[in-house]
């Protein structure tokens, strides 16, 4: 694939996964960093995401295990919470992850997730999280 | 059933009894209280709870250790995450997705530790086919 190819191919999984919050992210990054939506777009979407050894479901699991660990990571959190949901995860799921996550980057970074997980529920009128347990 | 017993039971099954020996003989005062710590809480109360079963555990594991390059953790939980099931394509998956969100260099890591982990179960594994031969 060329670039520009690479790039259409990515925008249109970005479309299933992400929606229209992915498409701000990158609408946002327009006029100061072009490239960067290019290749957030290109890359990360059209050359990784797509791949088929692992299904989107696990994908959305490993990026918001990784958001969370890192910190600091609000906004693509809110992205890809957004996205695990779309993909087919549930709430109770997700909260499920950002709870597991806490054994091995520690409780503060998996609150902070767990509040913006909160703010995305809300939004989508997905509270109060019924836990299986 | 008790949060240890449950604890030790789920810890066994996931890392193995081989590494729970070793771990609980090594054991000594002073480390006493954590490995009875992460005995009930990471394995006695996370890693028990039904909401996530142990493969999808495994990956937001993984996901989690690379992002924060916890190597030797990394490589106990490669171990895991082939006994949880998951294959060593969807391990190779799981940190080539890791590599646009936690960084190249946090995954580079993790491929080191696990082509290396990989190899060493091979070996055992050639070496446990001689000891029967």
């Amino acid at each position: 694939m060329n670039r520009q190819e690479r790039y259409e191919h990515g925008m249109r999984v970005l479309e299933q996964v992400d929606g229209e919050a992915g498409q701000r992210v990158v609408g946002s990054l327009a006029d100061v960093s072009p490239e960067l939506g290019h290749q957030v777009v290109a890359w990360a979407f059209g050359d990784m995401y797509a791949r088929p050894e692992l299904p989107p479901w696990d994908r959305q699991l490993v990026t918001l295990g990784v958001l969370t660990a890192l910190g600091g990571c609000e906004i693509e959190l809110d992205v890809h919470i957004n996205a695990a949901l779309n993909v087919g995860l549930t709430a109770s799921e997700i909260a499920e992850t950002l709870l597991h996550s806490a054994v091995y980057c520690g409780m503060p970074r998996a609150i902070n997730a767990t509040l913006i997980a909160k703010k995305v529920f809300a939004e989508r009128g997905l509270l109060p999280v019924t836990n299986v347990s | 059933m008790d949060q240890w017993t449950a604890g030790n039971a789920t810890r066994r099954a996931v890392l193995g009894d081989e590494h729970v020996d070793r771990a609980t003989a090594a054991t000594t005062d002073f480390t006493a209280d954590f490995q009875d710590f992460i005995t009930r809480y990471a394995w006695g109360e996370i890693w028990t709870r039904p909401g996530l079963d142990r493969r999808t555990r495994s990956c937001v594991t993984l996901a989690v250790l690379t992002a924060l390059g916890h190597e030797k953790e990394l490589a106990m939980h490669v171990r895991a995450a082939l006994r949880n099931g998951l294959t060593t394509d969807e391990i190779k998956e799981v940190l080539l997705q890791t590599g646009v969100y936690a960084g190249v260099p946090a995954a580079n890591t993790a491929f080191a530790v696990a082509q290396r982990t990989l190899a060493e179960i091979s070996a055992e594994a050639g070496e446990a086919t001689e000891d029967r031969g």
